[in-house]
């Protein structure tokens, strides 16, 4: 297909566009502006398919066009300005566009109009040129958007997008416009100003509050983008007061929008009137014993520059953690000083809420170095069964859920005699949640070699064993999965641990995972043969699996052949792919064994899933190393260790002996024979993409290295014993595939055309039969 | 009515039901945890059981007496375990004549193993209902236990020690059996034959006679193949005896609570044996339990009885072992009935559960153990010697006593104890399994209590009993307090509105249950000859002489015979009858010239004053008092008015 083929038909369906044909799905629309993006890349391109003329028709008569075809201009024009300098000439028309649009529209009520007119706009901002050219045409539309309210949700974050971003600009192209972006400033300042004067006397609507989350909104977005706009926004006090004070009387949502604003201001040094906002505001809502609202501003404070603040917030959240922990008995034995009314705190914790507050807090902590170790280890003790008699089994583990993040991620090394069989006892629970049950296994992992050493958890080690062969065996398949990632998280992380795998070796968790991979849930077998991958790669599980079961990696092996040949279920069938691939990787086994190995991959190639014919290819590849493309096992270990790439390896090979050569050539027989060569040029018809790029890789590489072989010199050598004919039936073989027909398959231009043929096609089909308009893309 | 009750385990009840002139006895559980006091029966010489030391310290504390009693007595790790013949301890019969007992109703397989004590030479000449498939697989039950009895050869009798000066002197736990001078040697396999010659098997919800007094019928009790509750019909009583009963879905019909609504007196017995664990939960850690060993290399020794949970033992199990990816682990099951009781679970279609009829219609065989057969997985033999060939380990071997007394698990127990590999499972509820060990210590095995007990639990029998809303509620007098090793759990009892009342071992209780009222047939000639009178839509009445025939506990009014009515000629009387309208009464009063009437309406009737003739008429419901100070021509006036009033027959 040329390009004037595609122009051409580009242009009859931008005419059609131009007589104001719709399209029934508008997401036909967004992947034709996606492909003319990746394809047309000049003034001339557009110009030829017909574009231009769409956008002029349009912007001459607006309100001739319906909305979708407006829409569809508007963000074509998006995308024209993206383009930047590619389409310097179009911008005029790009501004015609927008101001005849803005005519007709400037009532704000379509909706989809208005908000890709804001989306334009935004994108002209950005540029310099466009900037000029937006200031000297359209300040109506800035000032006009300041002063009407809009609802819908993306209409206005359109919007505050557009305003930020003109506020921003405004000040990055100070000589052009900064008197712009200081009036937008001042106006969205006056209007905060007024609400705060009115929330306080309570007289505010609701028109208001939505104006007033558009300001803050746009405040907040062009802070954050621009350190100049920040720094005016900081010296007016009283913005910053008029904050302050929303801050204290807004709750929910309001009260949010305060808080993302107030996150920009965090980024603020020491001694800031910020910082200083900060500050009172937290304090006074410690004092004020308004639970939900110090937390969020603790976490507000936690992640500041300023450190007494940052001490303040996480003094803050910790408290009520460790009063919690003292409300059931000694609450009088909690000497320390409080931010909070100590009645009041009392009161609050003990309802039942104060479980996902708690764990609110904890999640927060879990991402600084905030030592509180031991409240938490507390709170995770008793969340079973003391503090909150009637707690709902969700809040529960997700208090349990959050004290066991936060402990993982802190040395908790002393408080292990209380955690272990506190976390032990949650992964009894008869009940337990998968997740929580995961979180307690991720602890347990970091934690376990100290306290295989601590003696006052041995009790607890011992019993974890019990517990894991327990749940290798469990009823529910959900426990005996992931006690199975517990063991190959386990083995993997302490491969060299000799106390870890004495443990191991005590409970014959390795025999149990061996019986696992015939479990009869597919998800269970994939663990185990994961996790066999890794016993096997540990000397010590392996000798004793061989001692106590009589398996070796031979024999491993060989059942996960069995389950990549026969499994009826994809996962379980991936994992053994996966294992495959490792242990060819690893160079582990014997030459016998890979090559019965290549029949199974061969099969596998064809599998009906995915990521097994995938893995499965690139176990090809490497048995095509090892069998035809290296000179001898030697070179291939050595090979491999140094990740040569396969092409790399063929252009080396070419150089070796003649009588490796040989070798070579018997291995690619062999690799005939088995059917690789044939299940190689399947896979060039392979119905997913990514399995055809690679079995094209693959097959590249091969016909490269067959080329440069010229394998007929070493057939017809004297007293070679190999058969010349099927040789060159094989290399012809090869040779024969057209690689470059496949490659051409994904083209961009295609897809184009490919989406342009469809909806010119819906185009011819309207008249005939609406309702039976087809849906191509 | 009376209810007297001969056995101290509630489990295993035996109780005697006096009624309309009627003996019933309702099962005849036979508790056999005296069986713990014994020494193992090993069914393989040379074991290490055979040679344990007599009890030295009994010549020390019983003097000349002791050297006897030290034979008499074996010591195995400081516990003393008589080392004679194995005797039962049958329910407490000498309360009753048994001779004198009408009908023995049965309910479960598991609570007519005293039978034969009862209906051979006792003199019992009554008739015996149950299901047939209670009857089939109580003979199983039977069988075994005497089979394991009588295949190993201990024919000493040991009495010494039951002397009362002697047991109270001995240590526990065997200073603490009950009665043991009661206590009789086993019954015969001819025995069995015998008294189970006399049973005759009844089908759910068929009524059955007894003597016309009563009727009986059974309806599914939910707790085992063919396991009922009964109901014992007079024409105006109705009295239920739940024993076992399951509320679970498990294999047998599910229990059927329809008939058991409304009934004057309802009698407990046989709920759950352990309150605190839950079946459901108990057989998912028995199968996991038993595929840890399986996977560490070990075998599985689970003491069961032949029949009941076992099937769905072997069900879940071979599920889970499936689940687990050891679908080869063979399970052998050996029991001197194991091929019978394999065979009857599937032919008792109509008895089981509808998931499990439904198999039957396919056809397919209900449970799913017979595929296990046929595949080999689960291999059954009737004694341990036949295994010998054919036995692979790592396994599962199911097989009896659950007491490990008697039976081929004590020769695994002595295979296996040595390994920490192995594991022995309890899933019987009926012993306490440390007890049960007690001759084997000190034992390496992994020793798992999974206690599987699917009678109801105590808050099931609640919520049963507001939904069945008996008149009179009657349970054992454990049921009502908690316990005793939870006294905290005040949920663990009966807690009923109707404050049940309790019945003990040797205790006999009246129940309180008034007959009101006898239905009487009439003879056809007698009834043509009436003449009713309609008193009120519906309901007529007419004057009877006749004469009450009492045959076979039925009771019927036949004409006179012509001599009587001959001989003493019959004088018709009038009859009155009716409430007073006081009204209409003042009104008659009137007429007789009786001016000055005064009424003074009161709740129960009214009282009428004459202050004239200085007279008070006090009117009540059924009765009326004329006060007239002796003026008895007045009072005639005055009885003639009312009874003008009234109507007459």
């Amino acid at each position: 297909m040329s390009a004037s083929d595609i122009s051409t038909k580009t242009r009859i369906l931008f005419s059609f566009f131009q007589k104001n044909h719709l399209v029934h799905d508008d997401t036909v629309l967004h992947s034709l502006i996606d492909s003319l993006a990746k394809t047309v890349h000049s003034e001339e391109q557009l110009e030829t398919a017909g574009v231009c003329n769409f956008l002029r028709a349009v912007s001459m008569t607006v309100d001739e066009y319906d909305s979708q075809i407006v829409t569809f201009a508007l963000n074509i024009a998006t995308w024209i300005v993206q383009g930047g300098g590619r389409f310097h000439n179009l911008q005029t028309t790009v501004v015609q566009l927008i101001a005849a649009t803005w005519e007709i529209h400037s009532t704000f009520e379509n909706k989809t109009v208005i908000e890709a007119l804001f989306k334009c706009l935004k994108e002209m901002t950005e540029y310099r040129y466009c900037f000029q050219m937006l200031i000297t045409n359209t300040t109506d539309i800035v000032t006009q958007s300041l002063e009407t309210a809009v609802s819908g949700l993306f209409l206005t974050r359109a919007k505050s997008d557009f305003i930020a971003a003109v506020i921003k600009n405004a000040f990055k192209f100070d000589d052009l416009g900064q008197q712009l972006g200081t009036n937008i400033l001042q106006t969205l300042m006056r209007g905060l100003n007024e609400f705060t004067i009115n929330s306080a006397q309570s007289v505010s609507d609701k028109s208001e509050n939505g104006q007033f989350r558009f300001t803050v909104d746009v405040l907040r977005k062009c802070c954050t983008q621009s350190d100049r706009v920040l720094k005016y926004v900081v010296s007016h006090q009283t913005c910053l007061d008029d904050i302050q004070g929303l801050a204290l009387c807004l709750d929910g949502s309001d009260f949010q929008i305060i808080v993302d604003f107030l996150f920009v201001l965090r980024t603020q040094g020491n001694d800031t009137k910020s910082n200083l906002i900060l500050r009172d505001l937290l304090t006074t809502f410690c004092q004020r014993a308004e639970f939900y609202k110090a937390q969020k501003m603790s976490e507000v404070s936690m992640k500041g520059l300023n450190d007494d603040i940052r001490d303040l917030g996480i003094s803050a959240l910790t408290q009520p953690l460790e009063f919690g922990l003292f409300v059931q008995t000694q609450v009088d034995k909690f000497s320390r000083n409080l931010l909070y009314p100590r009645d009041q705190l009392h009161l609050f914790m003990r309802t039942s809420k104060a479980a996902s507050y708690m764990a609110k807090s904890i999640v927060l902590l879990t991402d600084n170095d905030v030592q509180c170790v031991e409240s938490v280890s507390a709170l995770l003790s008793t969340s079973g069964d003391g503090v909150w008699p009637a707690l709902h089994i969700s809040v529960r583990n997700k208090l349990q859920c959050a004290c066991l993040k936060y402990l993982c991620s802190v040395d908790v090394k002393y408080y292990l005699p209380k955690l272990g069989p506190a976390v032990l006892g949650i992964m009894k629970q008869s009940d337990i949640d998968f997740v929580l049950y995961k979180n307690c296994t991720s602890c347990l992992i970091r934690w376990f070699p100290d306290m295989l050493d601590n003696s006052e958890t041995v009790s607890v080690t011992n019993e974890l064993g019990l517990v894991i062969q327990l749940h290798l065996s469990a009823l529910q398949w959900e426990i005996r999965d992931t006690a199975l990632e517990f063991v190959t998280e386990m083995v993997n992380m302490y491969n060299g641990n000799m106390l870890v795998l004495e443990w191991i070796l005590t409970y014959n968790i390795e025999c149990h995972v061996w019986t696992s991979v015939d479990d009869g849930e597919s998800y269970v077998r994939g663990s185990a043969i994961t996790a066999l991958h890794s016993l096997l790669h540990c000397k010590e599980l392996q000798g004793s699996l061989k001692s106590m079961r009589g398996v070796t990696i031979n024999s491993a092996v060989e059942k996960v052949i069995q389950v990549l040949e026969e499994d009826t279920e994809g996962f379980a069938r991936r994992a053994a792919a996966t294992f495959l691939q490792k242990q060819l990787q690893a160079n582990e086994m014997d030459l016998t064994m890979i090559h019965n190995l290549t029949v199974p991959l061969m099969k596998a190639v064809n599998d009906f899933d995915w990521e097994v014919k995938s893995t499965a290819l690139d176990c090809i590849e490497m048995l095509l190393n090892r069998e035809f493309l290296s000179i001898s096992s030697q070179y291939f270990s050595s090979a491999i260790q140094e990740s040569v790439n396969v092409l790399e390896m063929s252009h080396s090979i070419t150089e070796q002996s003649e009588g490796s050569a040989e070798a070579r050539l018997r291995g690619l027989e062999q690799l005939n024979d088995c059917g690789v060569i044939h299940s190689l040029v399947l896979c060039l018809n392979d119905y997913d993409q990514q399995i055809r790029e690679k079995g094209l890789a693959i097959f590249k590489v091969l016909q490269h290295a067959v080329k440069r072989d010229s394998m007929e010199k070493y057939v017809l050598r004297d007293g070679c014993v190999l058969n010349k004919d099927k040789f060159v039936s094989i290399v012809d073989t090869i040779l024969a595939v057209r690689t470059d027909q496949f490659e051409t398959y994904e083209d961009e231009n295609s897809k184009l055309l490919s989406v342009v043929d469809d909806i010119v096609s819906t185009f011819n089909n309207t008249d005939i039969d609406e309702e039976n308009i087809i849906d191509c893309y | 009515m009376k209810l007297c009750c001969l056995s101290h385990n509630p489990s295993k009840p035996c109780l005697v039901l006096y009624f309309k002139g009627m003996t019933i006895m309702l099962d005849c559980g036979l508790d056999l945890t005296q069986l713990l006091h014994f020494l193992p029966l090993p069914p393989v010489p040379g074991s290490k059981i055979t040679s344990l030391p007599d009890w030295l310290l009994a010549t020390e504390k019983f003097g000349k007496n002791g050297e006897e009693l030290a034979t008499e007595l074996k010591e195995c790790n400081g516990r003393v375990f008589v080392n004679g013949v194995m005797e039962l301890a049958p329910p407490e019969l000498c309360m009753v004549d048994l001779s004198q007992v009408d009908v023995i109703l049965l309910s479960n397989s598991a609570s007519m193993l005293a039978l034969p004590y009862i209906t051979l030479y006792t003199g019992f000449n009554g008739a015996v209902y149950c299901t047939d498939p209670t009857l089939q697989i109580g003979k199983l039950y039977m069988k075994e236990l005497v089979t394991y009895i009588e295949r190993v050869s201990r024919t000493k009798t040991c009495n010494l020690w039951k002397k009362d000066d002697i047991l109270k002197n001995l240590p526990l736990p065997l200073r603490d059996a009950v009665t043991p001078i009661a206590w009789q040697k086993c019954y015969t396999l001819q025995d069995i034959d015998a008294c189970l010659s006399k049973v005759q098997v009844v089908g759910f919800n068929e009524k059955k006679s007894v003597f016309g007094a009563l009727t009986v019928m059974c309806c599914s009790s939910g707790y085992s193949l063919g396991s009922c509750n009964w109901i014992i019909h007079s024409d105006y009583e109705k009295i239920c005896y739940v024993s076992a009963t399951s509320t679970l879905t498990t294999h047998p019909k599910p229990i059927d609570q329809a008939p058991l609504r409304h009934s004057n007196v309802m009698i407990f017995s046989s709920l759950t044996q352990t309150p605190l664990t839950n079946p459901d939960s108990m057989i998912g850690e028995f199968c996991v339990n038993a595929a840890v060993t399986i996977k560490n290399g070990g075998n599985v020794l689970v003491p069961c009885n032949p029949s009941g949970v076992t099937y769905d033992l072997f069900e879940c199990l071979s599920g889970h072992l499936d689940s687990c990816g050891l679908s080869t682990v063979p399970l052998y099951f050996i029991s001197p009935v194991a091929d019978s009781t394999l065979a009857y679970s599937n032919i008792f279609g109509e008895w089981l559960s509808a998931s499990k009829q439904s198999k039957v219609y396919l056809p397919e065989p209900p449970f799913p153990h017979a595929e296990l057969v046929s595949l080999g997985r689960l291999k059954h033999f009737n004694n341990i010697h036949d295994l010998q060939q054919d036995f692979k380990c790592p396994c599962i071997v199911f097989t009896g006593h659950p007491s490990l007394r008697l039976g081929d698990a004590i020769h695994f127990i002595e295979l296996w104890g040595k390994s920490a590999t192995n594991t022995i499972i309890f899933t019987e509820p009926d012993y306490p399994y440390l007890d049960a060990l007690g001759p084997f210590q000190p034992l390496q095995m992994r020793v798992c209590y999974c206690p599987i007990d699917t009678s109801l639990s105590f808050s099931q029998a609640n919520k049963l009993i507001r939904d069945l809303r008996p008149q009179h509620l009657v349970v054992p007098e454990t049921y009502i307090t908690p316990p005793p090793s939870v006294t905290q759990r005040p949920d663990l009892v009966i807690n009923s509105e109707l404050s049940p009342i309790t019945y003990k071992q040797g205790e006999v209780i009246t129940l309180p249950v008034k007959r009101k009222y006898e239905c009487i047939e009439i003879d056809p000639k007698l009834a043509s000859s009436l003449d009713p009178v309609e008193i009120k839509p519906g309901s007529a009445v007419s004057m009877v002489n006749a004469s009450l025939v009492v045959k076979d506990n039925k009771y019927i009014l036949e004409p006179l015979p012509p001599a009587d009515v001959e001989g003493k000629p019959f004088k018709p009387r009038p009859y009155i009858y009716g409430s007073l309208n006081t009204k209409a009464f003042v009104d008659t009063l009137s007429k007789q010239g009786i001016s000055d009437i005064k009424v003074e309406d009161r709740d129960e009737g009214c009282i009428i004053h004459l202050p004239k003739e200085d007279i008070l008429i006090q009117v009540e419901q059924g009765s009326t008092h004329i006060m007239c100070g002796g003026d008895e021509t007045l009072r005639i006036k005055i009885r003639d008015s009312l009874l003008q009033c009234l109507q007459k027959l």
